[in-house]
């Protein structure tokens, strides 16, 4: 994998795919999936606890609750996805936090598509995610974070999806934390995603 | 730490925030540091950490039930402790004082950030008019404290033995019914008590409500440990402003009814009052049992007149301080943003009519009124928190409020501006109608967050909710106004006492399993500011609660008296003949013909563990402790009936049977065929379960066991109605505490009763 040097701190990243399908499954039923998963020691880290929030509007849908991330059925703006929020990690720069994350939702991702009350309903639109830093502090909203942000991104986008087309859309409400939407014109599919995650 | 890091919120924020509160944020960090280095003791660090806000949360003590088995918690830094056995690492919770319940759209936005960056991305309304932030690490909480204090906001004694949020009615200043705004005495007495020298040798918690008339609910006075009702008085010929002050009021498992400490008292002698107050619960306040702790035990100790006494003379040695007049005079009122101006009725948005029967209410204030956001369980995301202060600041500026019933008031809205509003509520889904109805249902934490909960509250009222709104259109208007309170456990959080339907979480054992219930409390008023209390009817498994409301509702449309309310129904037909229709739901049958019952709403797990003896051989057997508990049960419940008869003297002798049967249950479990006269088995109780610590060790609190010596020293011979309410509350509390044992020692793992 590159190596660049990091422009951003990264420690707190979030990644969220999309759905291509799936919007209409109840946000319920994943309520017993995450229950399961932490029964199951199914991710990576520290899962501690379920959190319903089934009653709000486009809001984190159902979380699974760990120590170092918050993994949710997110659906912020009215968009499905399964959002990955790294909250603290011993990671030691940029590219291993956003190679960590991408691993470990990526692979939650790939969980969720497998399971009973799921399976051939849902389905990741890997080529459509949102990538932002967590971090008011770290990135406060405008052109150097955004800036900063893309240089970080780029190489390892770039090396992720074997240098395919992508079209990143910043967010533009200053109030909203810095981050890109990603947009690609074609993709490897989530196991090669991940094949190539876990093979370097 | 941070201190030399230029890229921190301490150096980014250092000259938006008043010194004071920098400083103390700045030694509450070095306490964090302290206790990492193991130089502060767990117990002091979590009453330092405690009087700044930061909660436990459940499983901060290491251990979670999956479902199939208690899960070890593994946390980095392990032995690592933020209390005793609350683990370092564990999520805790933020509790955020909001006084009044005024909240600005700066701090809204503030809320939503903090939301998503330490949080879940919820922000939590509390039944205190508080906002919550739930599953937060205790290194984040400086920052976040810093971040809220550089828009205004404190969290300093959000928590702990301290003077809690100061809450008022969110309509003071706009409302018909009030004698004066009471607003600026809510802030003055917020200001004058932070920190106050006078209110930091506490036992327990200290609660103040503020309302600006005695016969609604908003303020509910009656269940504050002080309170104000705002009253006018003709004084040779002048209109003066005056307060009858309150005290010794308190929900929790044994509520009590406030005492009038004061009658058409002074404004300008609210505060040397609250301070005298604050002397006297300092100094004689209960300190070593924490369940005996709160003032409301001090006053019924004393009787008010003592207590009156008692105040009158500390007032009179108070050093003169010249913040008594000066901060209520400095609070201006609040202005409206835009001019007003009638509605027009031309095309008017698709439900906006039924929106603007149930969540507008007419202020006085000609072309004003105020507009009540129904927020589900309290909970906004960031993206709603953040619409809501851009709202906020296009239509009424800094006048929104919180509510107790954890729902958002904005005041001062231009009639003409309502469609446009409900628009903009509604593109962020906050445009339901119905609120303080059957379906805006008040709930605390419960089993989701809180270390105590027992049943799955915010479950229930989620599911409640959801029906009760399905439903809405064809509910007789009787059945709509009705109130609904649910609580996870009996401590009262979710003011079960103080509605028509309430309801607090206990268990039930059923063979080798434990099933979530909740107890139906009948007989609350909302109204006169918490009037009066509720008492329990009937445990019910936590599924069928649905089904319990459907009959109640039911019953009530189909025999209701001409304007007759349900409080009134509830009294007419008598909890007996209620427990009796109730009492096929109350029935618990094998596992596995309903398993559903052994879980809890919105959690799949096995409300009991998988390495207890499964099948319909284990539920069939009844241990002796449970014909006891059955016994406890039903004296229990004749003892409410008794005192619903006014007959006291018979209500306490029954709460007592009640008692010992609970007692013979615990003893039961070690020796299966004791029976015994009273004493002698209180005796064998205290021998073997309490002075061990046994009992306690199980039911987590030495409060239970208590209820049972003091019935049994002091028997009220001629009980007023007073003490027997509350000594039928400590029967049916200490069965609980009994059903809660029970249930442990058996292994399972339902969750225990609290501090």
């Amino acid at each position: 994998m590159i190596r660049i040097e990091d422009r951003m701190n990264l420690q707190k990243i979030g990644v969220k795919f999309f759905l291509e399908k799936g919007m209409e499954l109840p946000l319920a039923s994943f309520i017993p999936v995450f229950h399961r998963w932490i029964q199951e020691d199914k991710l990576e880290g520290m899962l501690v606890d379920v959190a319903e929030y089934t009653h709000v509007h486009e809001g984190p849908g159902v979380l699974l609750i760990a120590h170092e991330s918050n993994y949710s059925v997110d659906e912020t703006d009215g968009k499905r996805g399964f959002l990955y929020s790294q909250k603290r990690t011993p990671e030691k720069n940029g590219q291993e936090h956003l190679k960590t994350a991408f691993r470990r939702i990526l692979r939650a991702c790939a969980l969720l598509e497998r399971e009973p009350e799921s399976a051939g309903k849902l389905k990741f639109a890997v080529n459509h995610l949102q990538v932002f830093v967590n971090d008011r502090l770290e990135a406060p909203h405008g052109a150097q974070s955004l800036g900063q942000l893309e240089e970080n991104l780029n190489p390892f986008l770039s090396w992720l999806y074997e240098g395919e087309k992508y079209l990143l859309l910043h967010e533009k409400d200053p109030r909203k934390r810095t981050g890109f939407e990603v947009k690609f014109e074609k993709s490897p599919s989530l196991e090669t995603l991940l094949n190539q995650l876990e093979s370097n | 730490m941070n201190d030399d890091n230029p890229k921190s919120w301490k150096a980014h924020l250092k000259n938006p925030m008043p010194s004071d509160w920098a400083q103390e944020i700045d030694d509450f960090e070095v306490q964090i540091e302290l206790n990492k280095q193991g130089k502060v003791e767990p117990r002091i660090f979590a009453e330092t950490r405690l009087r700044r806000g930061a909660y436990g949360q459940r499983y901060d003590n290491g251990h979670r039930n999956d479902g199939k088995q208690i899960r070890h918690l593994k946390y980095p830094n392990d032995g690592l402790w933020k209390g005793p056995d609350t683990h370092w690492d564990a999520p805790g919770m933020q509790r955020i004082k909001f006084p009044w319940g005024g909240i600005t759209a700066q701090q809204l936005d503030t809320l939503a950030d903090l939301a998503e960056e330490y949080s879940d991305g919820i922000g939590h309304i509390t039944t205190r008019q508080d906002f919550q932030l739930h599953f937060i690490h205790v290194e984040d909480t400086p920052d976040i404290m810093r971040r809220l204090a550089a828009v205004g906001i404190t969290t300093r004694e959000a928590c702990g033995n301290s003077v809690r949020n100061v809450t008022a009615c969110p309509l003071a200043g706009v409302c018909r019914t009030e004698s004066f705004d009471v607003t600026p005495c809510a802030k003055a007495i917020f200001q004058f008590m932070l920190g106050h020298p006078d209110a930091q040798d506490f036992g327990r918690k200290f609660k103040i409500a503020f309302s600006g008339c005695a016969q609604e609910a908003c303020g509910v006075v009656n269940m504050h440990d002080m309170g104000f009702i705002a009253k006018k008085v003709t004084v040779a010929g002048k209109e003066k402003r005056v307060f009858d002050i309150y005290v010794g009021g308190g929900l929790g498992p044994v509520p009590y009814n406030a005492k009038l400490l004061f009658e058409n008292h002074p404004v300008e002698e609210m505060l040397p009052v609250t301070q005298a107050v604050a002397r006297v619960y300092g100094r004689l306040g209960e300190k070593k049992i924490r369940g005996m702790a709160r003032i409301k035990f001090l006053v019924a100790k004393l009787g008010i007149e003592e207590f009156r006494k008692l105040i009158v003379e500390e007032r009179k040695v108070l050093t003169p301080d010249p913040r008594w007049t000066g901060l209520i005079e400095q609070n201006s009122e609040e202005k409206p943003a835009r001019a007003a101006q009638n509605l027009k009725a031309a095309s008017l948005p698709k439900g906006f009519l039924d929106w603007k029967k149930t969540n507008v209410y007419q202020q006085p204030q000609y072309g004003y009124v105020a507009v009540t956001v129904k927020v589900p369980l309290g909970d906004l995301t960031s993206s709603q928190l953040r619409a809501l202060a851009e709202m906020a600041r296009k239509y009424v500026k800094e006048t929104v409020r919180t509510t107790v019933e954890q729902n958002l008031l904005f005041r001062w809205v231009s009639e003409a501006d309502l469609p446009a509003l409900f628009e903009d509520l509604r593109a962020v889904g906050l445009s339901a109608s119905g609120a303080n109805t059957i379906s805006d249902i008040t709930s605390c934490p419960g089993t989701d967050t809180c270390k105590l909960g027992i049943s799955a509250s915010r479950g229930l009222a989620r599911e409640l909710s959801r029906r009760l709104d399905e439903t809405m259109a064809e509910l007789p208007q009787e059945v709509r106004n009705l109130k609904i309170k649910v609580s996870g456990c009996p401590n009262s959080c979710g003011q079960h006492h103080i509605s028509d339907l309430g309801f607090y979480g206990v268990s039930r054992k059923s063979g080798s399993y434990t099933v979530p219930h909740f107890q139906l409390v009948l007989g609350g008023q909302w109204k006169n500011n918490g009037g009066s209390y509720g008492l329990a009817v009937a445990a019910v498994p936590s599924k069928r609660i649905p089904e319990t409301v459907q009959r109640l509702a039911d019953r009530f449309v189909k025999e209701r008296l001409k304007d007759e309310n349900f409080q009134n129904f509830v009294q007419r037909i008598g909890k007996v003949e209620i427990k009796n229709m109730l009492s096929d739901l109350a029935v618990i049958p094998p596992h596995d013909a309903e398993p559903s019952l052994f879980t809890d709403w919105g959690d799949l797990r096995e409300y009991t563990i998988a390495d207890i003896g499964k099948g319909e051989c284990a539920g069939e057997v009844v241990a002796p402790s449970e014909f006891s508990l059955t016994a406890a049960e039903s004296k229990a419940f004749e003892a409410q009936v008794e005192l619903d008869k006014k007959n006291y003297k018979a209500a306490v002798d029954l709460a007592y049977e009640s008692m010992i049967f609970s007692a013979e249950g615990v003893v039961r479990t070690r020796n299966r065929e004791w029976t015994g006269k009273p004493d002698a088995t209180i005796a064998e109780f205290k021998r073997f379960f309490f002075d061990t610590g046994e009992f306690v060790k199980h039911v987590n609190n030495t409060q239970f066991a208590a209820y049972l010596f003091k019935a049994q020293e002091n028997r009220l011979s001629n009980p007023n109605p007073d003490e027997a309410h509350r000594r039928v509350e400590e029967a049916q509390l200490f069965l609980e505490a009994v059903h809660s044992y029970v249930a442990n020692v058996a292994s399972s793992p339902v969750a225990l009763l609290g501090k």
